[in-house]
């Protein structure tokens, strides 16, 4: 139930990027409303100060939006969140490569096996 | 104000070779979920007895929402002791008449409500429960108090995972960003989510006291890991 | 606050209490019913032989039923020092102390309440104690009288014997009897609750120890009642030869529950300071 959280690195920035996850990929929709900082506090098993500082954060990166009446939306800004699920997915990438070489996959190799798994994922 | 406890120059000797706090000076804010952590011996329990004025300071002195500790403060304080503090022949329902009649910050009905949602039967007596039971009650108790100072000695030590979930849960749920609560414990990693600050003592000394972020930002470790190297024997 | 600490500690010792008085009662309503019966006024008939079985094993039961009360009360009242006692130990300084202690009210209310609490069940069980042993004797002996046919019923006979009884300290002795009464019944109440002021300040003492607190508390509570019977010896020694050289009786009863008094306030003050500056639970 509760979030799966690292000790070792500060959690609202681990909070951050998990709403950012679920923001991106619509588990909270574009102009939809996000549950209360001590609802998620709940649910994720943290400290309802480390969420309300995950929520300044993502407030400050334009993610969210705090109104007066109605709480916290996601914004309806669409470029902004596809922008930020590109860099997400071009970091996922990075990594990838960096991974694959460390294999010793060439350029040619790798795409190869892109290809088959595809073919394999839309056998299945 | 947002100074919640203030702590001046607090000792207890109980005689010239055993000092079990020694000149601790530190300020606590309202609205933190703060660990007190250390070793056997380092002097937490000690400090929390003389939070909770069970014992009397040797020197120094400690103020609690601007009242010295006394009767003023008990009132103002849930403490949760790391034994079976009620009478065992009392039942549960029984108990919850002595909180009503004793503290006026105390709601029933939110005890009663905590006490359904775990299956516990209000009409049983305090000595058939089993040890986890024993202390989800008196968690319960506590956490049913609407305290400026909840103080919780060792509340998951001794008791199943799911328990253990369910404890730190209520913890978070109560949450009130004028109150604070000090825990104490062992089970570091167990904790160290809920926590935003912590105190570290040894040998009745304060060693540290910072957020729980400041750990993690500055040193890339949990606050358990760090603890070990700080502590490491 | 003071009035739920004693609400709250009534609540707590009326039941084994409550019982420990109703048995020592019931024996005696029991024997004094039997000495009521035509059983035992028989045996004191004037006619009456106690030579024979019969005769003999209901004196004997008459007797033992007797002994019995007075046992039942003896234990009633030592049952009652140990039950408070240790319920005060338990309540005070065990476990159950992180609640006592935290509760925000004085050191003088959470003490005050059980003194009051206690010394009057002590005065109760002291009351009930005496007049279970009145109810079996006076039954005993109003059919003794009966049985003898004096040709008065038994509460005649009583009036004629505390008539006797009065007049002789009156007249002889220059006394005011019921002044005297009066004194006894203030003494018998100021006793009960000073009895538990010396109980509860033993056991707040033997706190002090660092080990073995339970045990040290027992030894300070009889090494208090000790200390106060020889006080009073002396005292009495001391008041005594004075009146011999004065050659008139002085009334040294006084005294007594002066000492019990003073020394009941001076532990009440003591545990008081314990508990509000050297408690230190475990």
């Amino acid at each position: 139930m509760a979030w799966d959280l690292d000790s070792d690195r500060p959690i609202y920035a681990q909070l951050v990027e998990r709403i950012q996850m679920q923001i991106v990929s619509g588990y909270y929709p574009t102009g939809g409303k996000l549950p209360s900082v001590r609802e998620l506090a709940s649910v994720a098993a943290v400290n309802p100060n480390t969420m309300q500082k995950a929520f300044a954060e993502l407030e400050r990166m334009g993610l969210i939006i705090t109104q007066r009446t109605n709480g916290r939306t996601v914004t309806e800004d669409k470029d902004m969140i596809n922008s930020i699920r590109q860099k997400l997915a071009k970091t996922h990438v990075e990594d990838f490569f960096i991974k694959m070489k460390e294999l010793g996959y060439t350029k040619s190799e790798i795409i190869a096996l892109l290809e088959q798994s595809d073919e394999r994922e839309t056998e299945a | 104000m947002n100074e919640l406890i203030e702590i001046v120059g607090l000792t207890k000797a109980y005689d010239d070779r055993s000092v079990a706090v020694n000149n601790v000076t530190i300020t606590l804010p309202k609205g933190k979920i703060i660990g007190l952590l250390g070793p056997n011996g380092s002097g937490k329990t000690t400090l929390i007895k003389m939070l909770n004025g069970l014992l009397t300071p040797t020197s120094g002195s400690i103020k609690i929402n601007g009242a010295y500790v006394g009767v003023q403060s008990k009132a103002r304080v849930a403490y949760l002791p790391d034994r079976t503090y009620l009478a065992g022949n009392k039942r549960i329902n029984e108990v919850l008449g002595f909180f009503e009649d004793f503290y006026a910050d105390f709601s029933r009905e939110k005890a009663e409500e905590m006490l359904r949602s775990l299956n516990i039967d209000p009409t049983t007596k305090m000595k058939t429960l089993s040890k986890g039971t024993k202390e989800k009650v008196q968690l319960i108790l506590v956490m049913s108090r609407n305290a400026d100072l909840y103080i919780l000695d060792e509340p998951i030590a001794g008791v199943d995972p799911a328990a253990r979930d369910y404890i730190l849960r209520t913890i978070i749920n109560n949450y009130n960003p004028e109150a604070t609560v000090l825990i104490s414990t062992h089970l570091i990693s167990d904790v160290e989510q809920v926590l935003d600050e912590v105190i570290f003592m040894r040998y009745g000394q304060l060693v540290l006291y910072t957020s729980v972020d400041n750990i993690r930002e500055k040193h890339g470790k949990s606050v358990d890991a760090y603890f070990r190297e700080v502590f490491a024997c | 606050m003071l009035g739920k600490l004693i609400k709250h500690e009534w609540k707590g010792l009326y039941k084994i209490g409550g019982i420990m008085l109703l048995a020592t009662f019931a024996v005696a309503l029991i024997g004094s019913l039997y000495f009521r019966s035509p059983m035992w006024v028989q045996l004191f008939n004037e006619n009456g032989d106690i030579d024979n079985l019969a005769s003999m094993t209901w004196l004997f039961m008459g007797i033992g039923s007797l002994v019995l009360c007075i046992l039942m009360v003896v234990g009633l009242i030592y049952g009652m020092v140990i039950y408070l006692g240790v319920r005060f130990y338990r309540s005070m300084y065990t476990d159950e102390g992180y609640l006592a202690h935290t509760l925000p009210v004085t050191p003088h209310q959470l003490l005050g309440s059980k003194i009051l609490v206690g010394g009057l069940w002590m005065l109760i069980a002291n009351i009930v104690g005496m007049v279970s042993i009145f109810l079996m004797f006076f039954s005993m002996m109003a059919s003794v009288f009966e049985g003898q046919q004096l040709g008065m019923s038994f509460w005649e006979i009583m009036r004629e014997m505390w008539e006797g009884f009065t007049s002789l300290y009156e007249n002889e002795l220059g006394i005011n009897v019921t002044g005297y009464m009066i004194y006894l019944v203030a003494l018998f109440i100021v006793g009960s609750f000073s009895s538990l002021c010396i109980l509860f300040g033993a056991i707040t003492i033997g706190q002090l120890s660092k080990k073995y607190k339970a045990v040290m508390g027992i030894l300070v509570y009889f090494g208090l009642l000790i200390l106060i019977s020889i006080i009073e010896m002396v005292i009495s020694m001391v008041s005594m030869a004075s009146s011999i050289m004065d050659g008139e009786i002085y009334m040294n009863t006084m005294f007594s529950p002066i000492i019990s008094i003073a020394i009941s306030v001076g532990l009440y003050f003591l545990s008081h300071y314990i508990i509000k500056r050297k408690l230190n639970l475990d």
